[in-house]
């Protein structure tokens, strides 16, 4: 085989995998768009009715601002306490250290769905609380601390400890060296970390079902609506918008991840 | 002014434990001193313990056991950022978030200084380096040679007691790399700063120095003048590693005190100016010459000399080095400077010639 046809067979190949991947989600986009509370070919017409009848919603507004509610606080408590974790096993001499990334990382390979009954069994009858947002969160940091950890210590392991070297021989001590120069090289990182945790959040169903009172998250609550087929358009119009969002999140969380790779040329990382 | 040492090493040495668990000697029980304003430098091979020893300086590891201090102060267990050092990294170490400007600013403005003269006194650094118009730049937009002296003047705009340099001009090209020695011996004149720097580079070392340690295997083998280093190497390592030289293996016949000492290399009679102490007739030794001091000649009759066979011939452009075998099997390395076509090359392989050098120049190794 020579080079011209490898390269014909490898983009239709591009373009059967992207059609595989992407049409569902392009016809869901399209059906917000169709005049019919049924879900079926042919189109009936043009309308953005779904999307007048979100503004309408009361309790579908609240279980998205409540997601990103949780989707913000569980971020940023999961960045926090994964960049301490990446900077301990990145910077410092951490016994047990592969034990506790393997730990760490275990909601990255636990299904939801067990982690969730473990922790509605855990957060009912071990600490006897009421369900609220407050431990939503909790569990959420817990199922986003293996990306953020990972996230922060590929970059702080990609950066020469020279640069910290440098920032102490210059008079900084440990917190300045870590605010002055380790935040800052690293901060492309932590954003990408944040936006990751908040995808992570913001999209989490089956755990969150199980532990999920009084206040329920986006998805949760659009799950509930396919109980009631009328208003299923509507729920496909919600879930475009959170589609193109978090698409939109993760491509800027990786093009963030890039440009704080990019800012430090390889020379520089002996 | 002279004579007083600014950084001074008691008995330090420095183990490391491998993560195999075994212990490494990175830096044998030593005592150093680097004299205030000189231009001092570590030089050895990669592993000889002179980056340790670098650190040891710039407190980024603390010694094992013994006794350092700084401007007569101990230092054992202060701090990098309580330390009256700056330090030139061999990558440089730029701060990538930063540009020219606040790179060279970051001491300062730790050190919460004025404004006003942190501005003064970075540009005044950034004139020393001639680096006047870059102050925007990030250390992504400078090549290898100007993030050379960005990180120079960094250092040196905290007006150090020491600088430190580790193999800073390690990655520049060769012709970058001279003008770069004579600007930083020029600049360290000028500034009057001490300069502790580590390299590998014997010739680096010897164009720069005022005096040089030579270290090899954790341990400090000679601290000398460079003309010291070279002309009168103590050791054998340090003949070998500071240029070229010839090792001839032999016996000691007899000495003439403080004159000089008979060497006999297999059948030849070598002489030696008496200067090694604790020898005796009967010794076994090694006389050392470098290959630039012997000088070849047509075969005379005279005991003394020595008497050989040209066993190969290289020209070389500004001399041509030959190889000759002296009777018994020892090689000696010839160099001979090309001073007029007439002259070149006078000698073939096979000829019998006798070689002769200065007894001053030949230096008795009992190591």
């Amino acid at each position: 085989m020579n080079k011209p046809q490898t390269s014909i067979f490898g983009s239709v190949y591009f373009v059967l995998m992207a059609i595989f991947l992407y049409l569902p989600i392009l016809i869901l986009i399209l059906f917000s768009f169709n005049d019919s509370t049924v879900l079926a070919f042919p189109l009936k017409g043009f309308t953005l009715d779904w999307y007048r009848q979100l503004g309408n919603a009361r309790e579908l507004l609240i279980s998205a601002r409540n997601s990103v509610w949780v989707g913000v606080l569980s971020s940023i408590l999961a960045v926090a306490l994964g960049s301490l974790a990446a900077i301990a096993m990145t910077k410092h001499h951490m016994p047990a250290r592969n034990l506790f990334l393997s730990l760490a990382s275990v909601p990255l390979v636990m299904p939801s769905i067990v982690l969730g009954v473990a922790m509605l069994v855990f957060f009912r009858k071990v600490l006897g609380l009421d369900l609220n947002m407050w431990l939503i969160s909790a569990a959420h940091v817990l199922i986003s601390i293996p990306s953020t950890i990972l996230i922060v210590m590929a970059r702080l392991a990609d950066f020469s400890a020279n640069l910290e070297e440098a920032a102490m021989d210059l008079g900084a001590n440990y917190w300045m060296t870590l605010i002055k120069v380790t935040l800052p090289i690293s901060f492309p990182a932590l954003v990408a970390a944040f936006l990751t945790a908040f995808t992570t959040s913001f999209d989490e169903y089956a755990m969150t079902t199980l532990i999920t009172g009084t206040d329920t998250t986006l998805p949760v609550y659009l799950y509930s609506l396919l109980r009631f087929p009328r208003r299923l358009p509507v729920a496909v119009a919600m879930g475009s918008i959170i589609m193109i969002v978090s698409a939109l999140l993760v491509v800027l969380a990786e093009w963030l991840r890039r440009w704080g790779t990019a800012r430090t040329p390889k020379e520089e990382r002996v | 002014m002279v004579n007083k040492n600014i950084i001074e090493f008691s008995g330090v040495s420095k183990q490391f434990r491998e993560r195999s668990g075994e212990t490494v000697n990175a830096l044998q029980p030593s005592n150093l001193g680097v004299q205030e304003g000189e231009f001092f430098t570590l030089l050895g091979p990669s592993g000889c313990g002179k980056t340790t020893a670098l650190r040891l300086m710039a407190g980024f590891i603390q010694p094992s056991e013994g006794e350092i201090k700084i401007e007569g102060k101990t230092m054992n267990n202060v701090p990098p950022y309580r330390r009256p050092v700056n330090m030139v990294f061999q990558d440089y170490a730029l701060f990538p978030h930063l540009n020219v400007f606040e790179n060279v600013a970051f001491g300062l403005k730790i050190k919460r200084m004025h404004k006003d003269e942190i501005r003064q006194r970075v540009f005044q650094s950034l004139e020393i380096v001639q680096l006047i118009g870059f102050e925007t730049r990030r250390p992504g937009q400078l090549s290898g040679g100007q993030k050379q002296r960005v990180a120079l003047a960094r250092a040196l705009v905290n007006q150090p007691a020491v600088l430190l340099l580790d193999e800073p001009l390690g990655a520049l090209d060769l012709k970058l790399r001279r003008a770069m020695q004579l600007e930083l011996k020029a600049l360290q004149q000028q500034v009057g700063i001490t300069f502790v720097y580590v390299t590998h580079d014997q010739e680096e070392a010897l164009t720069m120095s005022d005096r040089i340690a030579v270290m090899s295997q954790g341990q400090v083998l000679q601290v000398d003048t460079p003309i010291s280093i070279y002309e009168r190497p103590t050791t054998r390592f340090v003949a070998d590693f500071v240029g070229e030289t010839n090792f001839l293996n032999g016996k000691i016949e007899h000495i003439v005190p403080g004159e000089l000492v008979k060497v006999m290399i297999g059948t030849n009679p070598v002489e030696v100016r008496h200067r090694t102490n604790g020898v005796r007739p009967g010794d076994q030794v090694t006389v050392a010459i470098r290959p630039e001091k012997l000088t070849l000649m047509p075969p005379v009759s005279r005991s003394e000399k020595l008497m050989a066979t040209v066993a190969e011939v290289t020209y070389l452009g500004t001399d041509t080095r030959y190889i000759v075998e002296i009777p018994g099997g020892e090689k000696a390395a010839v160099r001979v400077q090309n001073t007029g076509i007439k002259h070149v090359p006078v000698f073939h392989v096979g000829d019998q010639v006798t070689v002769s050098y200065d007894m001053d120049d030949a230096q008795i190794l009992t190591s």
